[in-house]
């Protein structure tokens, strides 16, 4: 059998393990696999369980090991900082990397994460990238377990396949639109502002308002707010530049959230724009505004136009 | 007109043939400035009607501007549109007028403002930039040269990125290939749309060797363009990067 990617590609490989034999044997052959790549390999995992892997599976000037704590904070802040990453240093990246995503008790903080495996493949399909997920059935709840099937193409299939396609794989567009992938609605409370814009030169007014609003309601950085304000001026230009004006804006704010819905009675936008990089021309404002806030969904307003929402902590 | 009446400043305003109620008039115009109907009143405001040319020989001269100082005002300052004094002289006369006013602003004072259209070509804001050596403005942003560069004040987004490029464009090539400084200590608001006017804009120059060096970023203007790549593009420098 061969292996089923070549040396220079992307591969997104889910590992489910029944005891800790099985992780360090998976674990083992991948981080083997990447360093005959010529590769540089990177382990994660919980600061408990660190110890174990290491000394599982050794020593190497080209692997490293590091704590989920430290590069596993935000879903989508980690994607767009491994986007970065690759997309800065040395071409082709020839980057290898295993371990899992943060194992949390709340339900949207789950789906936030199947949503970050869901997105890896869209936001850094194009690079070469391995990475290897392992999931734990014995502390994962079923639930993250049919998420980790429907987000990753191939299963960790140990030598000398390594790797085999999944049947329960789910292409990222419809798995966004799956319960799993929690995607929140709009906020069911009234907006704490509105605003219409229906000309670029209304842009700068409205930056303003929505910013001394967030200011007032909210308890959030001025950083924070002078992203998320940044973020939804590109969203307020896609919709007067490529969808059709007026655009609506509304604001929810509470202390610790902002939630800003930004809407146009134009064509729709394909919910995966600005996860690519480099970003197409008219992709560029979405691509920016993903990496100034907490998360961002594109989705259909209820008169077949779009609403994005877009959501700041 | 609000910082001309705040200095003490004579002003004067050309307009073509309006009546007072017509809203393009500038008694219309300056409804929401306190002090103005005061200050037409009593002449510090003075509209000028653009009949002929002699509304402009009146404003922009060196006895107009001595006679308000010895009136007691602190200064001269002058504005109209371009499309009004295009009524009454060509547009070679005007520029004419534009280059031996700019020479009487450097030299005394006077202070103008020339309000032209949105939507130049690169040619004739590279010819406007030459001519208006005190920077070129729209209602969000004011970009000023210098020697070996230009700062940006204000905002840039949707609204005028169009002519950041244009004014960037303008005025990269003429300064010898080495280094062109853009100064943007007071420029709170940069968009995707900017930073890319940036690049491309001075795409050329940079290709031909120059060196595009960005200071004084704010912060957020900073994360954007450092999100955008602009630090990472060849020929770009880009402090604390």
């Amino acid at each position: 059998m061969t292996d089923q990617v070549a040396e220079c590609g992307f591969s997104h490989d889910l590992l489910v393990h029944d005891d800790d034999g099985q992780l360090i044997a998976g674990t083992r052959a991948f981080v083997a696999e990447g360093l005959r790549a010529g590769g540089h390999v990177l382990v994660h995992t919980t600061r408990d369980r660190l110890p174990m892997l290491r000394e599982a599976v050794g020593e190497h000037p080209q692997v490293e090991y590091a704590y989920d704590e430290d590069l596993y904070v935000d879903p989508m802040r980690t994607l767009f900082a491994y986007q970065r990453g690759l997309a800065q240093g040395p071409q082709p990246a020839r980057m290898w990397v295993t371990g899992t995503v943060p194992l949390v008790a709340d339900a949207a903080a789950r789906a936030s994460w199947a949503r970050y495996e869901c997105l890896v493949n869209e936001a850094l399909g194009a690079f070469d990238l391995h990475a290897l997920c392992t999931y734990d059935s014995r502390t994962v709840p079923e639930s993250t377990l049919a998420a980790a099937r429907a987000t990753h193409p191939t299963r960790a299939a140990g030598t000398p396949a390594m790797r085999t396609p999944s049947a329960d794989f789910v292409e990222p567009v419809d798995f966004l639109d799956h319960p799993l992938a929690g995607i929140p609605d709009r906020p069911a409370a009234p907006p704490t502002l509105t605003m219409e814009v229906t000309h670029r030169d209304g842009l700068a007014r409205t930056r303003h308002l929505l910013a001394a609003e967030a200011r007032r309601a909210s308890a959030l950085s001025g950083t924070a707010i002078a992203d998320l304000v940044t973020a939804v001026n590109e969203l307020v230009t896609n919709g007067l530049v490529h969808g059709r004006p007026p655009v609506r804006v509304a604001l929810w704010a509470v202390p610790a959230a902002l939630t800003c819905e930004v809407t146009d009675a134009g064509a729709g936008l394909d919910p995966m724009t600005g996860f690519r990089h480099p970003p197409a021309a008219g992709s560029r404002g979405l691509w920016m505004a993903r990496q100034l806030v907490e998360d961002l969904f594109v989705g259909k307003a209820p008169d077949g136009g779009t609403a994005v929402l877009v959501v700041q902590r | 007109m609000r910082r001309g009446l705040d200095v003490h400043a004579q002003i004067y305003y050309t307009q073509p043939p309006l009546p007072d109620s017509d809203e393009r008039s500038l008694v219309r115009l300056l409804d929401d400035v306190p002090g103005a109907d005061a200050a037409l009143q009593r002449g510090q405001i003075e509209v000028l009607t653009a009949q002929d040319r002699s509304a402009y020989h009146l404003a922009g001269s060196g006895a107009a501007i001595d006679a308000a100082l010895q009136a007691g005002y602190s200064s001269v300052r002058w504005s109209g549109e371009f499309e009004t004094a295009l009524s009454v002289m060509s547009p070679e006369e005007h520029d004419d007028l534009e280059q031996v006013t700019d020479t009487l602003c450097r030299a005394s004072a006077l202070d103008v403002l020339c309000q032209y259209r949105a939507g130049r070509s690169t040619s004739v804001l590279r010819h406007l930039t030459d001519v208006h050596r005190d920077g070129v403005r729209d209602t969000l942003f004011h970009a000023t040269p210098f020697t070996g560069g230009m700062a940006l004040a204000g905002e840039v987004d949707a609204s005028n990125s169009g002519l950041l490029h244009a004014l960037l464009a303008a005025s990269t090539p003429r300064t010898a290939p080495t280094t062109f400084r853009l100064d943007l200590r007071d420029l709170g608001f940069l968009d995707v749309g900017g930073a890319r006017a940036v690049l491309d804009a001075t795409a050329p120059y940079r290709a031909a060797g120059g060196t595009l060096q960005l200071q004084a970023l704010q912060p957020l203007v900073e994360r954007v363009c450092r999100v955008f790549g602009v630090n990472r593009a060849s020929g770009v420098h880009m402090e604390g990067s």
